[in-house]
């Protein structure tokens, strides 16, 4: 029976391994518990807890970072909210907001009473496959270490998020996430459920870092946001405008698809029997916004376009029903009165003339320019004058029994972005 | 000269009328009277007028249980109520008997001019020939169900039709209904058919503006003005309804009929009017845009090409931000100051 010890070495091996990183673990979050705070948004006048979150100790001074989102409300209303930490140990401090990076969630944070232990930040990137942990306080239930691992940069976004193959519970954002050697290589930052996780790279942080030590001139929050606003948006639409449109055909027409890899688009075909218009959706967004606040986020492009058709229906009869389909849409990102004007709106109908090859079987009306009936507003930020929410919809009207609408929303884009991408986007939208 | 004696009714209106030529005229519940009252709070022999040798007449109370008492003139707003046994008759008196009522009059009185007949009079009587009424009513029915087939492009279930005729029908017939019961009650007069004709052509006008805004609203997206329009059409077509049901059915004078008509429509229209304007400023968080859509064959105006029109957006982006904009700038600034200087006394 050769073979029996070789299984029976195997199978202590693996128990061996596995029992040394269960050590690994313990010895891991006995060494850096010192380092981890609850970090605490508390309600002034009934001075309890209104929000929870997670941070760390990054430097022998007591800088702590955390999430931007974790202390969002005491930045928008310092009168009615103050910040604390809570040490493992249960020592209490105040913490004074030192920096902020709205784009990529993330606050510096300076405590009353330096800690003795501290984080190093990791300077090179883990394996794709390494085993990361994350540390912090999920639901208030006490600190807590979860193991995953390192997944990349994920993809098809705006904003570089590393995907952690773990799981990420409220309370915990702000937590660092260390390789086995107590580096932070991330942030805690949100979650998609299921194991699927996502962390801010530590290279975000170490430029948050240098940025306060490079500023001399006291922290003006809003200043420092609407710059980071105004070069995100500019990143962005950049990547876009520089980026190659590749159309897809949708009914008769033509139309953009993802035009960069941030971008996702979803299809649909809606064709009961009820109904006598076939619809074909697609909807295309980019994946992530920026919080600035719980009622008002921003940063996201978002375009969809829809063609209808039906065989022999009544032109009236048609167009009412495609006024009730395409008769509510939204802006793609939600902002309060406090934070954007209403919406001002151009309405009129507009010409293009169609273009490509005419099949001979189409009717005459197809080479006539397509009329449609044309809306773009515009909603102006309160606190960023420069920034819009960008909204645009066409709906085509000259055909008996099809219709092709467009629309976009573009939320906080300057007035010249906007112009580049609404000149782009009417031109690639063609009906042939 | 002769007395004419008009007995009324409990509504007031003219139930009886005699002519007494002779010397005397006897009222009362008995047989023998001159006028039988058909009353029982009045005696037998309940009261006499007699012509007087002057030529003036005399009414008498014959010492009856209730009494008889002057209510007034009605040409003569100064005469006072009361209590009679023994009165001399002008003319326009009105006398209680019991519990009836008699107008008295002198049969040379000046009576007044005759009422013009109103100029809408033969329109009224072309609305209450029934063929007209029912023409119209079908002509309501007919384009609500046309306008719901063209408004639903599914398919179109003939229950719906009749629903829809149905309800239209009912709706038309209440409302004629209900006034020809109150005209039927105050002024004795019906025209249930002349009130199905007004009420179907305010329909068939409401409908027709409906139409037409909606090609309006598509051709030059006039948005809140809308409503203001369509406040306008309200206020002229339901003042109109009111103000003939009102001729139709009510005894109201000209100017009180006018008040009404224009006061009641007006004043509840008024209302969600000022409720809709009150909230035309507040923040909404979708575009405010006229999502009307018609085949381009009612479109009016010509298309710009889509490069002018997007040449045209960067007026929108002037928008003005409100002046609390400076009041919250320097609540952040000197709330950053606060949090700051908090801290520093902390350390």
């Amino acid at each position: 029976m050769p073979k029996f010890p070789a299984c029976l070495l195997a199978w202590v091996l693996c128990s061996l391994s596995a029992l040394a990183l269960a050590q690994g673990y313990e010895q891991l979050y006995s060494d850096y518990r010192g380092s981890l705070y609850q970090i605490r948004l508390i309600e002034k006048s009934s001075n309890s807890k209104a929000g929870l979150g997670s941070g760390f100790q990054i430097s022998a001074d007591g800088l702590l970072a955390t999430n931007y989102h974790v202390v969002a409300q005491a930045v928008s209303d310092p009168e009615k909210y103050t910040l604390e930490y809570l040490s493992t140990d249960g020592i209490k401090g105040t913490l004074e907001l030192l920096d902020i990076d709205v784009v990529n969630d993330l606050a510096l944070l300076r405590q009353d009473n330096p800690g003795k232990e501290y984080l190093q930040l990791a300077t090179d990137t883990p394996k794709k496959g390494e085993t990361i942990v994350s540390l912090g306080n999920p639901l208030d239930l006490g600190m807590t270490l979860i193991p995953g691992t390192y997944n990349g940069i994920a993809g098809g976004s705006f904003y570089d998020r590393i995907h952690f193959a773990g799981s990420i519970n409220p309370g915990m954002s702000g937590g660092p996430a260390i390789n086995t050697r107590g580096q932070v290589v991330g942030i805690n930052v949100a979650t998609a459920g299921n194991q699927v996780s996502f962390l801010v790279p530590v290279d975000k942080l170490s430029t948050l870092v240098q940025h306060f030590h490079q500023r001399d001139e006291a922290l003006d929050l809003k200043a420092v946001t609407y710059q980071q606003l105004i070069d995100n948006q500019q990143r962005i639409i950049d990547s876009i405008l520089q980026a190659d449109w590749k159309r897809r055909s949708l009914g008769d027409a033509k139309v953009v698809g993802e035009i960069v890899p941030a971008i996702k688009c979803w299809g649909n075909t809606l064709d009961d029997d009820e109904s006598p218009i076939k619809r074909i959706d697609k909807g295309c967004t980019g994946q992530d916004v920026i919080f600035l606040s719980d009622e008002f986020n921003t940063g996201r492009v978002e375009y969809e376009f829809f063609w209808l058709e039906a065989d022999n229906l009544l032109p009236a009869r048609f167009y009412a029903e495609y006024e009730q389909q395409m008769s509510t849409f939204y802006p793609g990102n939600s902002a309060g009165e406090e934070d954007v004007t209403n919406y001002r709106c151009h309405q009129g109908f507009t010409s293009q003339p169609r273009t490509g090859d005419v099949p001979v079987s189409k009717p005459d009306r197809s080479k006539k320019p397509l009329i449609a009936r044309t809306s773009y507003c515009v909603r102006r930020y309160k606190d960023f004058p420069d920034l819009y929410d960008i909204f645009f919809l066409s709906l085509s009207v000259d055909q008996k029994n099809r219709a092709l609408v467009s629309h976009f929303t573009l939320s906080g884009f300057t007035q010249e972005s906007a112009d580049a991408f609404t000149e782009k986007f009417t031109s690639e939208i063609q009906w042939h | 000269m002769a007395l004419i004696i008009e007995e009324l009714n409990r509504a007031h209106r003219v139930q009886m009328r005699y002519r007494m030529d002779g010397e005397k005229f006897t009222l009362g519940r008995a047989f023998s009277n001159d006028a039988i009252l058909e009353d029982i709070h009045a005696d037998g022999r309940h009261a006499e007028i007699r012509h007087e040798e002057d030529g003036s007449y005399t009414l008498h109370d014959l010492n009856s249980i209730n009494g008889s008492q002057l209510l007034g003139n009605l040409q003569d707003k100064s005469v006072k109520p009361g209590e009679i046994s023994s009165h001399q008759i002008t003319s326009g008196d009105l006398v209680q008997c019991g519990k009836s009522r008699l107008r008295l009059f002198h049969s040379d009185a000046a009576v007044p001019e005759a009422a013009p007949l109103h100029s809408l009079e033969s329109f009224f009587s072309g609305l209450s020939r029934p063929l007209n009424a029912i023409l119209l009513v079908l002509a309501v029915a007919c384009s609500t169900v046309l306008l719901s087939y063209v408004n639903y492009a599914r398919t179109y279930e003939w229950t719906i039709a009749v629903n829809i005729l149905a309800s239209a029908i009912i709706g038309l017939v209440i409302y004629a209904g209900a006034w020809a019961f109150i005209g039927r009650v105050v002024k004795h007069e019906t025209h249930f058919f002349a009130h199905l004709s007004i009420a179907a052509i305010g329909a068939l006008s409401y409908t027709v503006w409906e139409w037409f805004g909606g090609v309006l609203n598509y051709n030059f997206a006039i948005g809140d003005m809308m409503e203001a329009l369509d406040f306008l059409v309200l206020a002229i077509i339901l003042p109109a309804m009111l103000w003939c049901a009102c001729y139709l059915a009510t005894n109201l004078g000209r100017g009180w009929r006018w008040a009404v008509a224009l006061v009641m429509p007006i004043g509840f229209l008024g209302l969600s009017l000022i409720e809709s304007l009150s909230k035309l400023n507040d923040f909404s968080e979708a575009p405010e845009i006229s999502t009307e859509l018609k085949y381009d064959n009612m479109l009016l105006r010509k298309p710009v090409p889509m490069q002018e029109f997007i040449a045209g957006s960067p007026a929108l982006f002037d928008i003005p931000i409100e002046k609390d904009e400076s009041e919250t700038g320097n609540k952040d600034s000197s709330t950053a100051e606060d949090a700051g200087s908090n801290i520093e006394v902390e350390q």
